[in-house]
């Protein structure tokens, strides 16, 4: 556990006190889950309306706080087979994988953010149909963003039918070949066409002695005339994995698949960063590092735990810092120091 | 009505002109005779024959038949679900589901465009266009066919409509018979003729059938190798995650390894604690609370929690498949 954790709950309390929290939709169906150490310690909560749920958050501060995707008839029963599900939303959980070692990475935020931009423009729309109405996003709190696909058309959807989804979104599975094989044109919808536009976009740019003669192949290409490339597994892969940028990493599938996860709860505040899982209204221009700091500028005093590097918050640099250090900082930089456990209070 | 009318009834008993037909005959189950549930159970146990000879049969039987056969074809076929679901086998049912998702499949295959269309959109919000037919995403998942052609991700999904030829089409019409009988429940209350329990009951008793197979003492050299693998992982001290525990123990439910041997493929764990691993496999076991006995995940499962290490020795699509065929080579 975080060894600032009554700091860090005191602080959190004062924000719920003063700011509340947003009820998710149907409130009263889902089921809530609440940590401290771990992310979710406890589960199989269920609350009757927003003014139960704050008077909880002011009670008990819990460091992160998570809510069903699904709905239940009985949201606080046990085991989980007596809840009686009535359905659940649709979601795509994106974490930033970083490598970089850095305390805040906006680089790995800002590919999952184009990530989930992806999956909206290029498959949730065009293929699946969603009406942009229908899907929201929210910013986890830390590494990622959540994408909410929220009808009575998709809450019936079985666990099978997601992994499907997921599969399609993430191009497992496909068998590009055989695609391919029926006639996929550059016109083509869905995953046809991605094929058949990146072979073309291939053969144009390609200088192999094979593609001599490109307006001859490109025009057979366009009417699905793909006998050059007959029994070539090579080069559908390649044109796979190097021409066409899929989801395969980006998505968490267990979070789409698994109706019965718990999803952090928007409108409260992670544990692991002091930051606020919002929802995001323009996704383009949102910077989790910008707004989703909620905590307030009085210069507070921490000493740190270990070698930090620099952090860019609300548009100011910090650091980088040395284990050991004593240092003045803006209240949001010293709690989200705190929270990461690279620093304690002094 | 005419005798190709019928046909089509005893050919598509699932249709609402089948179903039409029945009202019109005005059939009341609690007074079926003995001979229409008699005729209705041998249905389900014809069905446990070699499949496409099951298909072969039926289709030969419709061609030659007259009336009161072709007559005797669409009532049995309700009264076969009945029995099915009463039976509350699941192998029944699937074998009896299977059999007939593979006769509608049979005769779809020789009818033309207008025919199968008709027939799927009694089922289906489908739209047809140009060359193919448009059916709304949700519902395609709803009844997936489980060959890799028929993945999602390998048809044409343009604006929520999947796009399906005349093939597919028929394909999905008959998994959607497959499901309609996998998933039909019955209360028993709701049942006067109690012959139909006579029969139910008769059909459960038929061992040769349906009795699963006993995998008997439990190898630890068939274990496919996603198992294997998470067994190893057990006996180092590195912590294993929720998941493939729980997979595991599902699977160790799965080939009844008694809880005391399964106790101690924990025990190597850091955190290792002997009621609480015993508590836990209890759990997925099915023995306790609502006593809900877990499934052991299918290979497409496996992969989608990340923990399906596919080898050469995996032709199956299922690790209890594996275990199971391997034991029964080893033999």
């Amino acid at each position: 556990m975080n060894p600032a954790v009554d700091f860090i709950r005191k602080k959190f309390r004062d924000y719920y006190q003063k700011s509340g929290i947003t009820a998710p939709r149907e409130m009263e169906k889902r089921e809530f889950g609440f940590g401290n150490d771990k992310k979710i310690d406890y589960r199989h909560h269920g609350f009757k309306d927003v003014e139960e749920l704050k008077n909880y958050f002011v009670t008990n501060t819990p460091l992160y706080a998570s809510f069903s995707s699904a709905y239940y008839e009985f949201p606080s029963v046990q085991p989980m087979s007596r809840k009686s599900i009535l359905g659940a939303d649709l979601i795509f959980e994106f974490d930033a994988e970083c490598e970089h070692d850095r305390l805040a990475c906006p680089d790995c935020l800002e590919k999952a953010k184009r990530d989930t931009i992806r999956l909206i423009e290029d498959f949730l729309v065009p293929d699946f149909g969603f009406n942009k109405k229908d899907i929201s996003v929210t910013f986890s709190g830390s590494r990622g963003y959540h994408v909410y696909v929220v009808n009575d058309e998709v809450k019936h959807l079985n666990s099978e039918a997601r992994r499907q989804i997921v599969d399609y979104v993430q191009a497992n599975h496909l068998d590009a070949k055989s695609i391919i094989r029926r006639g996929a044109t550059p016109d083509s919808k869905g995953w046809s066409g991605r094929l058949a536009r990146a072979a073309r976009d291939y053969v144009q740019q390609s200088t192999e002695k094979k593609f001599e003669g490109k307006g001859e192949i490109l025009k057979k290409m366009s009417e699905g005339n793909y006998d050059l490339f007959k029994g070539a597994h090579s080069f559908w892969n390649k044109i796979l994995s190097d021409r066409i940028v899929h989801l395969s990493s980006a998505i968490d599938q267990s979070v789409t698949i698994d109706i019965s996860r718990l999803i952090r709860l928007p409108s409260t505040l992670h544990g692991g960063s002091s930051l606020l899982c919002r929802h995001v209204g323009d996704l383009d221009k949102f910077n989790p590092f910008n707004d989703a700091v909620v905590f307030y500028n009085p210069p507070m005093k921490v000493k740190l735990t270990k070698d930090a590097s620099a952090l860019t918050l609300k548009e100011e640099t910090f650091g980088p810092f040395k284990a050991g250090q004593e240092t003045s900082l803006p209240e949001y930089a010293a709690l989200y120091l705190i929270c990461k456990e690279a620093a304690l209070p002094l | 009505m005419e005798i190709d009318d019928l046909r089509f009834c005893a050919k598509y008993p699932f249709t609402k002109e089948a179903k039409q037909y029945l009202d019109f005959l005005k059939i009341n189950l609690d007074n079926l005779d003995d001979s229409a549930l008699e005729y209705g159970a041998k249905r389900i146990t014809d069905s446990f024959l070699d499949l496409s000879r099951y298909s072969r049969d039926k289709a030969e039987q419709i061609r030659l038949s007259n009336e009161p056969v072709l007559v005797n074809e669409i009532i049995s076929y309700p009264v076969s679900r009945i029995l099915a679901a009463l039976s509350e086998n699941m192998i029944i049912k699937k074998k009896f589901a299977k059999a007939e998702a593979q006769k509608a499949y049979h005769f779809l295959q020789f009818e033309d465009i207008g025919t199968i269309y008709n027939i799927a959109k009694e089922l289906f919000s489908i739209q047809k266009d140009k060359t193919a037919f448009l059916i709304p995403f949700q519902q395609y998942l709803a009844y997936p066919p489980e060959e890799k052609e028929y993945s999602l991700v390998n048809l044409e999904l343009d604006n929520g409509r999947v796009k399906l030829d005349k093939e597919k089409l028929a394909k999905l019409v008959s998994q959607y018979v497959y499901s309609n009988i996998v998933s039909t429940k019955i209360d028993k209350r709701d049942i006067r003729n109690k012959m139909f329990m006579f029969f139910a009951d008769e059909l459960k008793k038929d061992k040769k059938y349906v009795v699963p197979e006993d995998l008997g003492r439990v190898e630890f050299e068939a274990f496919p190798p996603c198992m294997k693998k998470i067994y190893q992982e057990l006996q180092s001290e590195d912590k294993v995650g929720h998941i493939p525990r729980f997979v595991f123990s599902t699977f160790l439910g799965g080939i009844k390894m008694p809880i005391d041997e399964a106790v101690t493929l924990f025990k190597n764990q850091a955190n290792f604690n002997e009621n609480k691993t015993r508590y836990y496999l209890e759990h997925s076991y099915g023995l306790k609370s609502n006593r809900t006995k877990y499934s052991v995940p299918a290979c497409a499962k496996m992969e989608s929690y990340g923990i399906c290490y596919r080898d050469e020795t995996c032709k199956w699509k299922h690790p209890m498949t594996y275990y199971a065929r391997i034991k029964r080579h080893k033999k």
